[in-house]
C-alpha cells in the first residue's frame, strides 16, 4: 500500500536504472524512471514520489539545471548519483539544493542507508528531544551531551556544531551550511574556524581506538555525522 | 580667505606620508660644531648602549684617527671590513655598502657624513649611500659637523674665511628622525686641541690655527645651537600638527628665487634656504630660459644651481619668457609666492638695456603686493668663474667676415652708383644692408654692420669727404638715425630671430615626442615599434640607445633588445640592473656611478619598470630640455612595453581557460564512459549478492568479481588522474587541513588494499593546521600506501609521519617491506615504470601520480630505503601554517 516509499531514478543509462530498480525494489521501494531530465521534472510533478535520485550527465540538461528548477517548486530528498567525483561537483550540487551525492560506482548498502537518511522529513530532535549514535547521546533539552555514558563539557560553539550535525546525523552538511548556522551569514568563508574548532570537538566525542569515527570528514564538502547503520 | 589657526590640509597629508613610509630606517645624526668636540665617541657610547639591549648593529666605517679612547670603545662592536678599491695606482679603503645591505642589520654606524666617495663607488657621495641604507630599512647613526652643511657654506667662510667643499644637503637633515648635538664650550675645544686630540684633516697647519681661533669657535658654536634650536621649533611644530593644536601658526609664507644660469646664484639659493627654514615655510626656485640656448659652461653652472636647489629641499620650476621680470611674476602668482629673492644687480644699467637682462629693477616695479627681497650675494667662492663673454661667445668668426665683406660689396657699388643718385640716397643702401644683415646674422655681426655702415657712409660720403666730421644738420641727423636704427634693427631682428629659433627647438621636441608615439604605440607589433623609438633617438640626440627589457620572471633581461644600437659591456649591464632595481637614472650625468659610459633610464610604468634604456653619448652631454624629452622617452617606452604585456596576458589567460574548458568537458565525457558500465557491474553484483542468499560458494564468487571490480576502478582512477596531471591543468584548491585528519581520511580510502597491515599514524597532537589541496594529498598519501602495503608482507607495520620544517611539510610513508633496488631508485616516479619483481597486474601509475599531484603543489617526491630494512617516501610540500595567535583567538 502506500506504506511504501516512492522512488524516481532519473538517469540516461538504462543498466543503471535496470541494477537501481532491482536494488530499490528489493528493499520495498516502489520505483519510478525517467529518461530525460524534462521527463524527470514533470514526473516528479505529477507522480510526487518520495525520494528523487538524479544523475548529472543527462542527454536534455544539466543535473544541477534539472536540481535548481526542481528546488523552486519542491522540497523533495534528493541524491546526487554522479561519476562525477571532484569536490567542487559535490559541493555545487549540494549548495543547489542535493541532500547527498554518491559516486559511482556505489555500494549499495551506502546508497541505501544515504536515501533513509535523506528520507527523514523533520531533523533530529525536533518531535524527540533525545539522540543517540553509537556511544555518543545527546539530550537536546538540557544541552547535555555524554560520551558512553560519561558527560562531557562542551563551550556553546562546539555544541552548536554538534547539534547542528546531530540533527542532519547521517547527511552530508556543507562547510557553507555549518559556517552560516553556527557562526552567522557573514562567517561562511571562513572555514579555519571550523577546522579549528572540528579538531577540538573530535577531541572531546571520539574514542580513540574506536573502529570507525563518529564524525566523517567529507573531503574538501563538509562533515557528516555517522549514524549505526551506515558505514 | 585662510584659516591662520587650523592645520594645513597640505601638510597634514604630508605628514601621513611620511608615516606611511616609516618602514624606512632611522636617523640619528651626531652633530657638532667642528672636529674634535667628540661625535664619534658619543656615536659610540650610544652605539654600547644599543648593543647592550640587544640591538642588531654593526659597524660600517668608525674613524678614530688614532685616538685610543674612541679605540678602546670599539671593541665588541661586530664590523663589516672596508672594501679596497683602486684608484689612479693606490689603493684606498671605503665602506662596503653591499655587504652591509646583504647583512641587514638592524643599525649602522656609518661616520662622517659629509665624506666624499672614491670615484668609482656607486655613489659620489658618503651621504647617499646612507640614504640607500635607510630606503633598505636599515637604521643608521651618523656623524656631522655643522659647517657641512650645504645652506651653512656661505656663513661659515665668512666666519673661518675656509671654504669648505664637502657639504651635505640640507634635505638629509630634515630626513633625520633624531639629531644629537654635541657642545663643548671653546675653552674646552682649546683645551682638548693642546692635547693633540683634535684630527685636523687636511686642512694646513695654519689655516687650523685660524679655524680655531677663539670668535670663530664661538660663531661655530652658536650655528650650531641655532641649527639645534630650529630643529627643535620644527619638530615642536610637527608635533603640534600631529595632535592638531592649533598654535601659532604662520600665515604662509612661500619663497621664490630667480636662478641665473651664474656661480652668484648659489649663495642666493642658500640665502633663501636660510630664511625659508627660519620662517618655516616652503620655498621654490625658478629658472627662466632665455631664447639663445646657452654654452656650455653656463649650461653647467644651471645644472649645478639646480640641483643645488633642490638638494636643499626647493622646488625647482622652469620657465621660458622673454622677459624675465615678466616670467617670474607669473610663476610666483601662480604659485602662490610671497616674496621674491633676486640678487643685487652687479653691473651697470647700460649693460643690462644692451643685454636685455634687468631682472630686478623691473621686478621692483612691477611686483605689485608680492616682496622683493634684494640680496648681496657672497664674493664668488674661488670656483671657476666662466668668463663674462657678452658679444662674442659663440658666434662662428665666418659671420664676421660675410659682415665685413658685404660692407665692403655695399660700398664698392655704392661708389659706383653714387654719382646717379645722389649721396643721401646711399644711406638707405646701408640701412638696406643692416635689416637684410639681421636677418642672416646674430646680434654682434649686426651692430658692427651698422656701426660700419654708418662710419662709412659719414667717411666716404657726406662733405667732408674723407673726415668724419659732417658739415650739414640734416646730414647729422641722417648718421645718427642710420646708426640708431641700425643698431636697434640689429637687436630687434636678432631677437626674433632667436625666439624663432628657439620656438622652433621647442616644437621639434613636441614633435618627437608625438613622433614617438605615434610611430611606436601604434606599431603593428612590438619590435617594429621598438625599432622606431630607437631610430627616432639616435636621430633626434644624436647618440646611441639600448633597449633591455624585463624577462617573464620580472629580473632584468641579459640580452639587449635586437634593435639596440650597441652592445653593453657587463659593467653597464650591472648599473642598467641598479636603475631597474632601485626605479631611478643611473650612470653618466647622474648622482649614481657617474662614470659609466652611458646613461641608463628606467622604463617606468603605471605599475612595474619594463626594462631600461641605455643612452651612449661619448661626446656630448644632454642640456636640460633634452634630459626631460630623453625621460618622458623612456616613460613612453616604458607605457609601450607594459601595455604589450598585458595584451599577452590577457590572451595567454583566455587560452588557458578556453583549453580548461575543453579539457573538463572531454574529462568528464571519458569519465563517464568508464565508470557508468562499472557502476553497473558494481550494482549487479550487489543485487545478485541479495538474491542468491546466504549459499557461501556463491557469495565467495561474488567477492572474487567485487575485488575485479574494485581494481579495475583503482585503474581507472590511475588513468585520469595520470591526463590531468599530463594535461597540465591541475589547479590545487588550496584550504586549511587537519593533517590528522587528513592522514586518516587517506588510510580510509586505502583500506581495502592494505588489509592486513596496521597502519600508525604518528602525528603530534599539536600539530598545527596547513593549507593544502586536501583532495590531491589524500589521493598521494593513498597511493603511497598503496604502494607500501603491496611491497611488505601481511602483519608488518605501515607508519606514516608528518612534520613541519620551517614552512615546508614533510609527510613520510614508511614500510619494512623489501625496499627498493638501487637500479629502481632512479625510475620509480615515472609514469608506467614497474619494477621487474613487481607482482603482476598494477599499472605502474601510482607513484607517477604521487609525483605528478605533488609537483603542482610546488613540492617534490623523495624515495630512499631505510636502514633498518623497508622503504621511506617523504613528500616535501610549501604550506602556509595558520598562525599560533590565530588558533589561541579562536579557541
Amino acid at each position: 500500500m502506500s506504506d511504501k516509499s516512492t522512488a524516481l531514478i532519473i538517469d540516461d543509462e538504462i543498466q543503471i536504472r535496470r541494477l537501481l530498480r532491482v536494488v530499490l525494489e528489493a528493499e520495498d521501494y516502489r520505483v519510478l524512471e525517467a529518461e530525460t531530465g524534462q521527463q524527470g521534472l514533470s514526473d516528479v510533478a505529477l507522480r510526487r514520489p518520495d525520494v528523487v535520485l538524479l544523475d548529472l550527465g543527462l542527454p536534455d540538461m544539466e543535473g544541477l539545471a534539472v536540481l535548481k528548477r526542481l528546488r523552486e517548486w519542491s522540497h523533495v530528498p534528493v541524491l546526487i548519483l554522479s561519476v562525477r567525483d571532484g569536490p567542487e561537483d559535490k559541493v555545487a550540487a549540494l549548495d543547489a539544493g542535493a541532500d547527498d551525492y554518491v559516486t559511482k560506482p556505489f555500494d549499495s548498502a551506502e546508497l541505501l542507508a544515504r536515501l533513509r537518511a535523506i528520507q527523514r522529513r523533520l531533523p533530529f530532535g525536533t518531535e524527540d528531544p533525545h539522540f543517540q549514535s553509537g556511544h555518543l547521546a545527546i539530550d537536546f533539552n538540557t544541552h547535555t551531551v555524554t560520551v558512553k555514558g560519561r558527560e562531557v563539557k562542551l563551550t556553546a560553539t562546539e555544541y552548536a556544531l554538534l547539534k547542528i550535525l546531530a540533527q542532519h546525523a547521517g547527511k552530508v552538511v556543507t562547510h557553507k551550511q555549518i559556517l552560516r548556522e553556527v557562526w552567522g551569514p557573514n562567517a561562511e568563508s571562513q572555514s579555519q574556524y571550523l577546522r579549528v574548532y572540528m579538531t577540538h570537538l573530535r577531541k572531546k566525542i571520539e574514542i580513540p581506538d574506536a573502529p570507525e569515527k563518529l564524525l566523517k570528514t567529507e573531503s574538501g564538502i563538509g562533515y557528516r555525522l555517522i549514524l549505526p547503520s551506515q558505514k | 580667505m585662510t584659516d591662520n589657526t587650523r592645520p594645513d590640509p597640505d601638510a597634514l597629508l604630508a605628514e601621513l606620508r611620511q608615516e606611511a613610509s616609516s618602514n624606512r630606517g632611522h636617523l640619528t645624526v651626531f652633530l657638532g660644531m667642528c672636529p674634535g668636540v667628540g661625535k664619534t665617541y658619543t656615536m659610540l657610547q650610544y652605539a654600547r648602549q644599543r648593543l647592550r639591549e640587544g640591538v642588531n648593529l654593526i659597524i660600517g666605517v668608525v674613524e678614530t684617527h688614532g685616538r685610543s679612547e674612541t679605540e678602546a670603545l670599539l671593541e665588541g662592536l661586530p664590523v663589516i671590513p672596508l672594501r679596497s678599491v683602486d684608484y689612479k695606482g693606490v689603493t684606498l679603503k671605503e665602506m662596503d655598502l653591499d655587504a652591509i645591505l646583504q647583512r641587514h642589520p638592524d643599525l649602522v654606524l656609518v661616520d662622517e657624513l659629509a665624506h666624499t666617495n672614491v670615484p668609482g663607488s656607486r655613489h659620489p657621495k658618503r651621504y647617499q649611500d646612507v640614504l640607500e641604507l635607510l630606503d633598505a630599512g636599515i637604521s643608521v647613526y651618523t656623524t656631522l659637523n655643522v659647517q657641512h652643511l650645504e645652506s651653512r657654506v656661505d656663513i661659515v667662510h665668512q666666519i673661518t674665511g675656509v671654504t669648505i667643499r664637502e657639504t651635505v644637503p640640507d634635505s638629509v637633515l630634515d630626513r633625520a628622525d633624531e639629531i644629537q648635538l654635541v657642545d663643548l664650550t671653546p675653552e674646552q675645544l682649546r683645551e682638548r686641541l693642546e692635547d693633540g686630540k683634535v684630527y685636523l684633516g687636511e686642512m694646513a697647519q695654519a689655516a687650523a690655527a685660524n679655524f680655531f681661533k677663539f670668535e670663530n669657535l664661538a660663531a661655530l658654536r652658536e650655528m650650531a645651537l641655532r641649527f639645534t634650536a630650529e630643529r627643535a621649533d620644527h619638530d615642536v611644530r610637527n608635533v603640534m600638527r600631529d595632535r592638531k593644536i592649533s598654535g601659532p601658526w604662520k600665515t604662509g609664507e612661500r619663497l621664490l628665487v630667480a636662478i641665473a644660469p651664474d656661480a652668484q646664484a648659489e649663495s642666493l639659493i642658500r640665502w633663501t634656504r636660510r630664511i625659508a627654514g627660519e620662517l618655516d615655510c616652503p620655498w621654490l626656485a625658478v629658472y627662466v630660459e632665455p631664447n639663445a640656448p646657452l654654452d656650455a659652461a653656463a649650461q653647467e653652472q644651471l645644472t649645478r644651481n639646480m640641483s643645488l636647489a633642490r638638494q636643499l629641499g626647493g622646488d625647482v620650476i622652469v620657465t621660458s619668457g622673454q622677459d624675465v621680470s615678466e616670467a617670474l611674476l607669473r610663476v610666483a602668482r601662480e604659485q602662490n609666492a610671497t616674496q621674491i629673492v633676486v640678487g643685487k644687480p652687479m653691473r651697470s644699467p647700460w649693460l643690462h638695456w644692451l643685454t636685455g637682462r634687468s631682472p630686478a629693477y623691473d621686478l621692483i616695479r612691477k611686483s605689485g603686493y608680492i616682496d622683493v627681497y634684494v640680496v648681496q650675494p657672497e664674493k664668488q667662492t674661488p670656483r671657476e668663474q666662466p668668463a663674462k663673454r657678452l658679444f662674442f661667445s659663440n658666434i662662428p668668426t665666418s659671420e664676421f667676415l660675410l659682415a665685413g665683406i658685404s660692407t665692403a660689396l655695399v660700398t664698392g657699388l655704392a661708389l659706383l652708383i653714387e654719382p646717379f643718385i645722389g649721396y643721401q640716397s646711399i644711406a638707405l643702401f646701408y640701412l638696406l644692408l643692416v635689416v637684410a644683415a639681421g636677418f642672416k646674422l646674430h646680434r654682434g655681426p649686426v651692430l658692427l654692420v651698422a656701426a660700419a655702415s654708418a662710419l662709412l657712409w659719414n667717411f666716404l660720403f657726406t662733405e667732408p669727404r674723407f673726415t668724419l666730421y659732417i658739415d650739414t644738420f640734416h646730414d647729422a641727423m641722417m648718421f645718427v638715425t642710420l646708426l640708431v636704427v641700425g643698431v636697434a634693427m640689429g637687436h630687434l631682428t636678432s631677437r626674433l630671430r632667436q625666439s624663432e629659433i628657439a620656438e622652433r627647438r621647442r616644437e621639434r621636441r613636441t614633435a618627437a615626442l608625438y613622433d614617438l608615439a605615434h610611430q611606436a604605440a601604434l606599431a603593428p607589433d612590438l619590435d617594429t615599434g621598438l625599432r622606431a623609438a630607437v631610430k627616432l633617438i639616435e636621430s633626434l640626440f644624436g647618440a646611441q640607445p639600448a633597449l633591455l627589457l624585463r624577462s617573464p620572471d620580472h629580473t632584468l633581461s641579459d640580452k639587449p633588445h635586437p634593435a639596440s644600437s650597441f652592445s653593453l659591456s657587463e659593467k653597464e649591464k650591472s648599473v642598467a640592473v641598479w636603475a631597474f632595481g632601485h626605479r631611478m637614472p643611473a650612470g653618466k650625468f647622474t648622482d649614481t656611478l657617474p662614470d659609466s659610459e652611458a646613461l641608463h633610464l628606467p622604463l617606468q610604468a603605471r605599475t612595474a619598470v619594463m626594462g631600461v634604456l641605455s643612452i651612449r653619448s661619448p661626446e656630448k652631454s644632454f642640456d636640460l630640455a633634452e634630459r626631460e624629452l630623453l625621460e618622458a622617452f623612456a616613460a613612453l617606452i616604458g607605457t609601450i612595453l607594459e601595455k604589450d604585456h598585458f595584451i599577452e596576458a590577457f590572451k595567454h589567460a583566455e587560452i588557458i581557460e578556453t583549453s580548461e574548458r575543453l579539457h573538463r568537458a572531454l574529462f568528464d565525457s571519458v569519465s563517464h564512459e568508464l565508470k557508468t558500465p562499472l557502476a553497473a557491474v558494481q550494482a549487479g553484483i550487489d543485487a545478485l549478492s541479495r538474491q542468491i542468499g546466504a549459499e557461501e560458494e556463491r557469495q565467495a564468487t561474488l567477492r572474487e568479481i567485487q575485488a575485479a571490480v574494485q581494481r579495475l576502478h583503482r585503474v581507472i582512477n590511475n588513468l585520469l588522474n595520470m591526463t590531468r596531471i599530463e594535461a597540465g591543468v591541475i589547479q590545487p584548491k588550496l584550504d586549511w587541513c587537519d593533517v590528522a585528519e587528513l592522514v586518516q581520511s587517506a588510510a580510509d580510502l586505502a583500506r581495502e588494499g592494505i588489509a592486513e597491515r596496521r597502519i600508525v599514524i604518528e602525528v603530534d597532537r599539536e600539530f598545527p593546521m596547513v593549507k593544502l589541496d586536501q583532495a590531491l594529498i589524500e589521493q598521494c598519501l593513498c597511493n603511497l600506501l598503496l604502494n607500501a602495503a603491496a611491497w611488505s608482507r601481511p602483519g608488518t607495520r605501515i607508519v606514516v609521519r608528518a612534520a613541519l620544517d620551517q614552512n615546508k611539510l614533510l609527510l613520510s610513508v614508511l614500510d619494512h617491506g623489501t625496499g627498493i633496488r638501487k637500479t629502481d631508485l632512479g625510475h620509480i616516479f615515472e609514469m608506467f615504470y614497474r619494477a621487474p619483481e613487481s607482482r603482476p597486474g598494477g599499472t605502474g601509475l601510482g607513484l607517477a601520480i604521487v609525483d605528478g599531484f605533488v609537483r603542482a603543489l610546488g613540492g617534490s617526491a623523495r624515495a630512499a630505503n631505510r636502514e633498518t630494512g623497508g622503504a621511506e617516501f617523504t613528500l616535501e610540500i610549501p604550506v602556509e601554517t595558520m598562525r599560533a595567535d590565530v588558533i589561541r583567538e579562536l579557541a
